[in-house]
């Protein structure tokens, strides 16, 4: 089954492609839903800190990272269930950014590499299929 | 070797610090240099100028063998940094240890709850045991991994 990738034109110039994401804690089903922006850069998905008392996420471990500057730095790492239409990857790791602003989701390669991936810049339209459900598939 | 004691040991950590260990005390210690919520109004003052004296002294420390005790900023705070420094401890003395190494271990109240291949299984396992605990999941490695967040945004 494939699912649809969106294109946003509006928040963004160039537009920036997407899928309509949904966030749990990893152990229970109330979901938040959010735009998952598509984000090739991320090595791994990001949720926006607010999500993290919404959902009461508890975080278990650390991960580096480094941003687009090079500035390297400890973020707070959660597992959290993410839906897309009927397809849930449970416990998929994310990091939040501490920048407020932050309101979409970054999906980032640990779920990306998931997928069979089909964009199109001239109609704005894209599909992907998700070979696993598993993160650990992502390699 | 120097010994600095506060105002109510039992609610403080006490560790050892040592030369070979890794910069990870550092950023620990530079955190964990608050207080406790359980303190008082006056205490929280009297121990957030202690904090800052602390971190003071962190400097001139001779390092080797020197202990330190400290307090903590939040209760999740305590919980989780009081399970990522028993990691800590635990990587140190086992590093080298061929039964961890590779291997992902979950500290919970900071003991060793368990050990795996795989920490997305260790989470799991807590949650089932536990619910939504405070627990500190981490790599016994020699390297460590860093990941990039690459795109910048408008």
């Amino acid at each position: 089954m494939s699912y649809e990738i969106k294109y946003d034109g509006f928040a963004e110039f160039p537009s920036f492609q997407y899928v309509g994401v949904q966030i749990s804690n990893a152990q229970n089903e109330h979901y938040i839903p959010q735009k998952g922006k598509i984000d090739t850069g991320a090595y791994m998905t990001v949720i926006p800190e607010y999500m993290v008392k919404l959902l009461n996420l508890k975080s278990p471990t650390i991960e580096e990272a480094g941003g687009f500057d090079s500035d390297v730095r400890e973020h707070d790492a959660y597992f959290v269930n993410v839906k897309i239409d009927d397809l849930v990857y449970p416990y998929v790791k994310v990091i939040t950014q501490s920048d407020k602003r932050r309101q979409n989701v970054l999906v980032g390669r640990n779920l990306l590499n998931l997928w069979h991936m089909k964009l199109n810049g001239e109609t704005h339209k894209g599909e992907f299929t998700s070979f696993s459900q598993n993160p650990i598939d992502a390699t | 070797m120097t010994e600095y004691k506060w105002k109510k040991p039992q609610k403080r950590t006490l560790i050892q610090i040592r030369k070979d260990e890794p910069k990870q005390w550092l950023q620990d210690f530079s955190i964990l240099a608050f207080y406790d919520p359980d303190y008082s109004p006056s205490e929280i003052d009297q121990i957030k100028k202690m904090g800052t004296s602390v971190q003071t002294l962190w400097k001139d420390l001779p390092i080797e063998g020197s202990k330190i005790s400290f307090a903590f900023k939040t209760s999740h705070d305590f919980k989780i940094n009081k399970n990522r420094s028993a990691y800590n401890i635990f990587v140190n003395e086992n590093l080298h240890d061929p039964k961890f190494q590779e291997k992902y271990v979950v500290f919970v109240n900071g003991q060793l709850e368990d050990v795996a291949d795989n920490e997305v299984e260790l989470v799991k396992q807590v949650h089932e045991k536990y619910g939504n605990i405070d627990m500190y999941v981490g790599k016994v490695s020699l390297e460590k991994t860093k990941g990039m967040i690459e795109s910048p945004e408008r």
